[in-house]
């Protein structure tokens, strides 16, 4: 058993596993937050930069992975940590594209 | 060779041989806890007190589930008369409470307590004492929370114990108190058990055993460590407010203060509804075990499994708000929000349910006891899982929430897939604790009946709820079409209470009479290491620790000692020594490579003191004599000191093979990340910042409720003196690095100086903080602002008087030369405590002193 990973790989497989989640995570709160603001200052377009700012961080996620997927041994540790990102940061996109689904059909003032 | 020879051994081997001692009797015999008659008292061995634990939480199920049969009965008749009103709350409340606090989690804890150690291949769990004292803890929390049934005070707010219903006038007895009090020393034994699950999985698994070949129950307990961090510690904090509104004149929950009720139903929630996913979590990670083995193929799609159960994990805590969508006080956009993430949360369970399914396909599974509740838990967490997504609808929420649709929800995911995976792990695991097989003939019949009368009390509820009928209510009126559903739902309770009646037959049977057949190693011809060892599995866990190659080593791998030759001479030297302390071999945490050799603390009674003094504090409290609370923590604090004290070995240099400080060529002195006390510390940081992180959210959830902040009538604070505060508490840190620095170089007289300096400066701050506390302005006394501006000081407060005690700990050490330059990881945490209660103070204090001029 040897070690492979260089430390360049391992922070960037760190940041592709949990890139998605923190963007939906700060998306769902702040998006919560931000209601009363969009509906006082007319700033519903807030809400929409904050999806595509959050969907933009989680496929960032999901190219870090795609990136290291090719770097490690083809049935090692990292291969298997990058699939799992690559997957997660897909989900979490998704979740992200269902929370501003509301952002087009609901009235922030009501 | 030997783990082949343990692996076929069916029983456990002779009694050690005192003359002719051989190294694995030497081994067997350092892993001994105390025998006699008081030695349970010290057992730190997982095997002893996992059996404890899983027959104190197995008692309060029945317990709780007596309380349902006292309230199904009620209900069983329109007008019904067996029970008042009153009784009628205080029994639901007890059922839920216990239901949730002292059987869900607490059960899951234990399978996660046993397997661990199997599991990962190592020889204990990393931190015994803790093992012991959470079980004491658990114990003594949940007997004084039962204590309410001898005072005749019994808690009756519901589960979820709302303000202000719960707050005094509206609860005035000691009800509430037993509830908040006994409750949040159980809470204490879930998240010292996250620390231990995580540390575990982490940092011990067996050599080989990389984060691609950890099982997917491992990966489903890290997902549940994690989410009790952060889960727990907002249920703890909104706890000690309300104590706090209740008995200390606070007005967190005080409406006509600028307190609010809601803020306990937001951090309730943050807590409730993750609370739901660490029992049903760990719950499929116990089906995807048991349906691998019966179906023997391998788990089809485990990418997307550890996938479904990391993204569960995270998504369970964004759906908070949809237990306050008929609050009337969330924006419908934003509840939109929470309606998208409780749809979103279906995808991953999906995933799972479909890769069982795959994983049968086409296969003939043996159907065993295990298997057919794996089954029953697959079919009825679909039905629960399904009525819930229906309930992430908002208009179709305020149709039927607190009515009975809801509860037949709830208890078909929460029964369906933590009742079911418990009775499936049971029956799969307890032949491994035990050595003896249950009955299968008895287990079906546990089984069917089981399954038949939980449907037939649950689905009926469906039909009562859309009917009207509201939850919690002691009776209905009669002609209103409630009566048949009703009767059914009491027929199948009963039902449901004689299949865990036959579970219990079974186990009396089976187990204590010892009627059922020897399970030997591998009664079920499972792929994974909990059924690698003998049964019940030795104390000193593996005698050769395994080497992984594979996700199920049973199947893949005809030796369990093979690979790579250095690690397989260090997996058969660890059999030779350290035999004159316990240790385990810690690894790294994504490859499994062997980093080095670990200490692991032996048999003591100190954690029973712990606990005992912890609970003395809680119960000092609940009858608001602090004298009583005093003495607890003077008790506690005394037996921890000595609980962590370093023995003769390990201060006096001894752990490393003739004197040195290596163990076959590997460290025997550790700090920074290899270290498991370093991980430990790490996580206790993180539960104070969620902890802290929840008070902050409290107060601009204050601040966001009006326009007047502070509020009227109150200056803004003087910003002298937290400037002075801030300076002196900034520079406290620099000492406790320096000492860092010195006693990796060997300055003994520079670590001592440097250590003395950190607390001198530490307490310096300590009486600047007590001296702005201490003037307790009477302006801030009267409203929330007040209540959260003191709550977040006095968490700072007790930050830095841990710390000190942290610091005392480790100048002691360091005067009596305890301290080398590879053994100083207790001053390396209390480098790393400081260093984060510094920046705790940042935040804290740019929220009280700046936030109230620029926001």
């Amino acid at each position: 058993v040897k070690r492979v990973d260089a430390t360049s790989t391992r922070v960037s497989l760190w940041f592709a596993f949990f890139a998605g989640p923190l963007a939906w995570t700060a998306h769902e709160l702040l998006s919560y937050a931000l209601v009363k603001l969009a509906c006082a200052n007319g700033l519903g377009v807030l809400e929409h930069l904050l999806t595509v700012a959050a969907l933009a961080l989680a496929a960032a996620g999901a190219y870090a992975a795609l990136r290291a997927r090719g770097e490690g041994q083809p049935q090692g540790t990292s291969e298997f940590v990058a699939g799992a990102a690559i997957l997660i940061s897909a989900v979490f996109a998704f979740a992200i594209f269902m929370e501003a689904i509301p952002d087009l059909l609901v009235n922030p003032c009501l | 060779m030997a783990l082949t020879r343990v692996a076929l051994a069916g029983s456990r081997t002779a009694e050690p041989q005192p003359n002719d001692e051989q190294p694995e009797d030497a081994l067997k015999r350092v892993w001994t806890d105390p025998t006699g008659r008081f030695g349970w008292t010290a057992n730190v061995q997982n095997g002893p007190i996992v059996k404890r634990f899983m027959v104190t939480v197995f008692a309060f199920f029945l317990l709780g589930g007596l309380e349902a049969l006292i309230m199904r009965t009620q209900l069983a008749l329109p007008n019904n008369s067996f029970i008042t009103p009153d009784v009628y709350n205080q029994i639901f409340t007890m059922h839920g409470s216990t239901m949730m606090f002292l059987f869900a989690v607490p059960m899951m804890e234990a399978f996660a307590e046993f397997l661990i150690p199997v599991m990962v291949g190592t020889r204990e769990l990393p931190f015994p004492r803790m093992t012991a004292f959470l079980y004491w803890t658990l114990l003594f929390g949940a007997l004084m929370f039962n204590a309410s049934f001898l005072f005749h005070s019994l808690p009756d707010s519901g589960w979820f114990a709302y303000p202000p219903l719960s707050n005094i006038p509206y609860s005035s007895n000691l009800g509430i108190d037993f509830w908040n009090l006994g409750l949040d020393v159980a809470q204490i034994a879930a998240i010292g058990d996250a620390f231990e699950i995580i540390v575990g999985i982490l940092k011990t698994r067996a050599p080989g055993m990389s984060l691609r070949q950890m099982p997917v129950y491992l990966w489903s307990l890290l997902v549940m460590g994690f989410s009790m961090i952060f889960a727990f510690t907002p249920l703890f904090i909104c706890t000690l407010m309300l104590n706090l509104d209740r008995h200390w004149a606070t007005h967190f929950f005080d409406p006509n203060a600028g307190g609010n009720p809601l803020l306990w139903q937001h951090l309730f929630w943050i807590f409730g509804h993750p609370e739901v996913y660490i029992m049903f979590i760990p719950a499929t990670g116990v089906i995807s075990m048991i349906i691998p083995t019966f179906t023997r193929r391998p788990l089809i799609g485990h990418t997307l499994i550890v996938l479904a159960m990391v993204a569960t994990g995270f998504l369970s805590f964004g759906l908070w708000v949809h237990h306050m969508f008929s609050t009337g006080a969330v924006a419908p956009l934003a509840m939109s929000f929470f309606t998208a993430a409780s749809m979103t949360i279906a995808i991953p369970s999906g995933v799972q349910v479909l890769a069982w399914i795959a994983t049968m396909w086409g296969t003939r599974p043996r159907m065993t006891t295990p298997m057919l509740y794996a089954l029953g838990f697959i079919v009825t967490f679909v039905l629960g899982g399904i009525s819930g997504v229906t309930l992430s609808v908002v208009p179709w929420d305020w149709q039927v929430t607190d009515d009975y649709f809801v509860v037949a929800h709830f208890h078909y995911v929460l029964i369906g897939s933590l009742l079911f995976a418990t009775f499936a792990g049971l029956y799969y695991w307890l032949p491994k604790l035990t050595n003896r097989l249950f009955s299968e003939s008895i287990g079906k019949w546990n089984f069917w009946i089981t399954m038949i009368g939980f449907n037939v009390t649950f689905f009926p509820m469906h039909f009562s709820g859309l009917l009207g009928m509201p939850r919690r209510v002691f009776t209905y009126a009669a002609g209103s079409g409630l009566e048949l559903p009703n009767l059914v739902s009491t027929i199948g309770a009963f039902a449901l209470g004689l299949g865990v009646l036959i579970f219990l037959v079974n186990f009396a049977w089976s187990i204590v009479l010892a009627h059922g057949p020897e399970a030997g190693v591998n009664p079920w011809g499972a792929g994974t290491l909990d059924f690698a060892t003998e049964s019940p599995p030795p104390d000193e866990g593996y005698r050769v620790v395994p080497i992984v190659h594979s996700r199920e080593p049973l199947w893949d791998q005809p030796r369990l000692d093979e690979g790579d030759p250095e690690i397989v001479r260090l997996v058969h030297a660890l059999e030779q020594s350290p035999t004159d302390y316990r240790a385990t071999l810690v690894t790294s945490l994504a490859e499994g490579i062997p980093q080095g050799v670990v200490r692991i603390a032996s048999a003591s009674r100190l954690p029973l003191v712990a606990a005992f003094g912890l609970s003395v504090i809680f119960a000092g409290e609940l009858v608001s004599i602090h004298a009583v609370a005093i003495i607890g923590l003077v008790l506690m604090i005394g037996a921890i000191w000595l609980w962590l004290w370093p023995p003769p070995v390990e201060r006096e240099f001894r752990l490393g093979d003739h004197g040195g400080t290596t163990v076959h060529g590997l460290p025997a002195y550790h700090s920074g990340t290899r270290a498991p006390g370093w991980w430990g510390m790490l996580l206790v940081l993180l539960t104070i910042a969620v902890g802290s992180a929840c008070c902050i959210f409290s107060y601009f959830y204050f601040r966001a409720g009006v326009t007047d902040w502070p509020p009227a009538g109150i200056a803004r604070p003087d910003l002298s003196l937290p400037v002075i505060r801030t300076v002196v508490f900034a520079l406290s840190a620099l000492p406790a690095w320096w000492a860092l620095r010195s006693i990796r170089r060997d300055y003994q007289v520079q670590l001592q100086v440097s250590l003395a300096a950190n607390a001198t400066l530490g307490g310096v701050f300590l009486v600047l903080l007590m001296v702005e506390i201490g003037q307790w302005d009477p302006n801030l006394r009267g409203n929330a602002y007040g209540s959260v501006f003191y709550l977040l000081q006095g968490i700072q407060l007790l930050l830095v008087l841990i710390g000190l005690l942290i610091s005392l700990f480790t100048q002691a050490q360091a005067w009596l030369g305890y301290f080398n330059r590879w053994r100083y990881l207790a001053v390396q945490n209390l480098a790393n405590y400081w260093t984060f209660s510094v920046v705790h103070w940042l935040v804290v204090a740019a929220v009280l002193y700046v936030s109230p001029y620029v926001l």
